[in-house]
């Protein structure tokens, strides 16, 4: 069915094309929100992204490798956007947006976002890729090899690493 | 997730599982939705999004009662009544106390951080930052500390100007945030500034911000957003001029990159203005009617298609690129459709206007910089006239050519950089 859409949206459906947008961008949102580390830039990167994919669409020859193409438009996107912000500033949170949904404790729950946003200005634009691909998108690792475009054992080591420096960001210790 | 990871530590289990709970949280309560209006156009366009969650917007309106009460009378009582210290570095100007001290300044654009407390830029290997920008600022006691910023980049797309609550303070209009930030961790309050001829949430804007638990400081924080005023104005609100010309002479269109022959007796309907951040049209030709797709409402902004009229054998050419972005994947993506004089193009349908690309020098279709001749028309005519603008269409000398200025699709994702960095 992807195949499907893929071929159409070649074509120029419109339609299309916004299903196969509709089913991939809300887990390529996640990684890259990762990267960027504000939903208002991730929202622009998405939408320049998405652009960019219906723009290029045409010089995709494989349509199997759609989700692992997409991602990886997305995500070189985002990685640019951050080498290009002037001046980081992670979003402020709002309490209500957070108790909107019902989480069961909004106060530890804006925490975490908060602990988890700092933490990620700790590590490299790289390393923020992968993490927010694998616990973002909630990819396998094969795929977030392939959204890279590197080896799949360069990308289980350089996960292992990211995830350290993560922990270590966050104060987490091993004996906790 | 994080469980079925092998060979993690706990510690790893834990950053991973609060990783994945953040970005989940963070996406739902602010879920990305693609602008489907923008696939439509023939110029592709982002949407502007309303900045302002539904409900800090309410909070505002509270928020700004108390705000307006301090712009009103901001020399009458409320502020130092001692002498005042004037800033003015030619963009603009402000008074704050004389007590204030200038802590540090600003990474970047160079403005001073002001206040009675501490401030500094942390960086790696420093044990009370997570890296190198974050700031460490210490106002306990009852003391402030005051930054101050403009964001870079390229403007946005105008949104309507007195959305969100604003509160006009002479020519100058201010909106007031109240937060407890997550960056520094203390009581924030932000007030954004636009400049003149600016929408909020736009580049360019100043932001002042006040971390303290003092309210009589952030009265003088208050006190001294409200003296500020910008010295040199600048319209950066992008929008199609009302007698557009174009470079060149007439007929001829000669920008320095390129140029082109249209007839003489078209009208510019519009001239060389940015649709967005992605977006650069040099120019909108024709003898037909054209509106710029971009609508305002009370929530933000939204481009879409252009409203275009071209009954009774007339004509609408707009001529465009894509610009910015990082440097595109190489696709082999060279195949023409068509080819009018010299210039080879790809031809795209989108609604009911075509678009023919025209690749810059060494580029793929596809690519930033290629340019687009975009043509509403009724008629043969019409398109033939578009084909002997596309005929006639050269790159300038000296234009470089872009040949081997793209990623090769498997090109490992860019090397990593040190910690800290961003």
């Amino acid at each position: 069915m992807e195949r499907e859409l893929v071929v159409a949206a070649r074509m120029g459906d419109e339609v299309a094309f916004a299903r196969l947008i509709d089913e991939e961008a809300p887990r390529t949102y996640r990684a890259v929100l990762a990267v960027v580390r504000s939903p208002e830039d991730a929202q622009e990167v998405m939408q320049d992204a998405t652009l960019r994919a219906w723009r290029q669409l045409r010089g995709l020859r494989e349509p199997e490798r759609w989700p692992a193409w997409f991602r990886r438009i997305a995500v070189r996107q985002a990685i640019d956007r951050a080498a290009h912000q002037g001046r980081i500033r992670v979003r402020e949170v709002s309490l209500d947006s957070i108790g909107d949904q019902g989480t069961h404790d909004p106060s530890s729950a804006w925490a975490n976002q908060a602990t988890v946003m700092t933490a990620l200005a700790g590590l490299d634009k790289g390393d923020r890729a992968l993490l927010g691909l694998r616990f973002g998108a909630d990819l396998a690792v094969p795929d977030v090899a392939a959204a890279l475009g590197i080896p799949l054992g360069t990308a289980k080591s350089r996960l292992h690493r990211a995830l350290a420096r993560l922990a270590a960001a966050m104060g987490e210790e091993d004996g906790k | 997730m994080a469980s079925d990871e092998p060979g993690l530590t706990a510690s790893q289990e834990r950053a991973a599982s609060a990783l994945g709970a953040a970005l989940h949280e963070i996406a739902a309560a602010e879920p990305f939705h693609v602008d489907r209006g923008a696939l439509a156009a023939p110029a592709p366009r982002r949407a502007i999004r309303s900045y302002l969650p539904a409900a800090l917007a309410a909070a505002l309106a509270v928020v700004l009662i108390a705000s307006l009460a301090v712009f009103a009378a901001p020399r009458l009582g409320i502020g130092p009544s001692a002498a005042q210290s004037h800033f003015d570095n030619g963009q603009f100007a402000f008074d704050y106390p004389t007590a204030w001290q200038t802590l540090g300044t600003e990474p970047g654009g160079g403005l001073p951080v002001l206040g009675t407390g501490s401030w500094r830029l942390g960086c790696e290997g420093d044990p009370s930052a997570t890296g190198c920008g974050e700031e460490i600022t210490d106002v306990s006691g009852g003391r402030i500390v005051v930054t101050m910023w403009i964001n870079s980049g390229a403007p946005a797309a105008c949104v309507k100007a007195d959305n969100l609550g604003a509160a006009p303070l002479g020519d100058t209009w201010i909106q007031r945030y109240d937060e407890t930030s997550t960056y520094v961790r203390q009581p924030t309050t932000r007030w954004e500034i636009r400049r003149p001829g600016y929408d909020f949430s736009m580049n360019g804007n100043l932001w002042i911000q006040a971390v303290t638990d003092n309210p009589a400081e952030l009265a003088n924080a208050a006190a001294m957003v409200a003296t500020f005023h910008w010295e040199a104005a600048a319209d950066y609100c992008h929008s199609p001029t009302a007698a557009p010309t174009l470079p060149g002479s007439a007929g001829h269109f000669d920008n320095g990159q390129f140029a082109f022959d249209y007839p003489a007796s078209w009208r510019v309907l519009a001239a060389d203005y940015p649709e967005g951040m992605a977006v650069q049209v040099y120019a909108v030709l024709g003898t037909g009617s054209w509106k710029s797709g971009c609508s305002f409402t009370d929530n933000g902004g939204m481009c879409s298609g252009d409203t275009v009229d071209v009954g009774g054998g007339r004509v609408v050419v707009k001529i465009w690129s894509l610009v910015g972005g990082p440097v595109p994947a190489c696709t082999g993506n060279n195949q023409a459709s068509a080819t009018f004089g010299p210039n080879a193009v790809a031809e795209s349908t989108y609604g009911s206007a075509i678009d023919w690309q025209i690749r810059y020098p060494g580029a793929e279709f596809g690519w930033t910089d290629d340019v687009d001749v975009a043509i509403w028309a009724d008629g043969p005519a019409g398109l033939a006239q578009a084909q002997t603008l596309i005929a006639s269409f050269r790159w300038d000398p000296g234009t470089v050519s872009g040949a081997g200025m793209c990623v090769p699709a498997d090109t490992p994702a860019p090397p990593t950089v040190e910690p800290g960095a961003s």
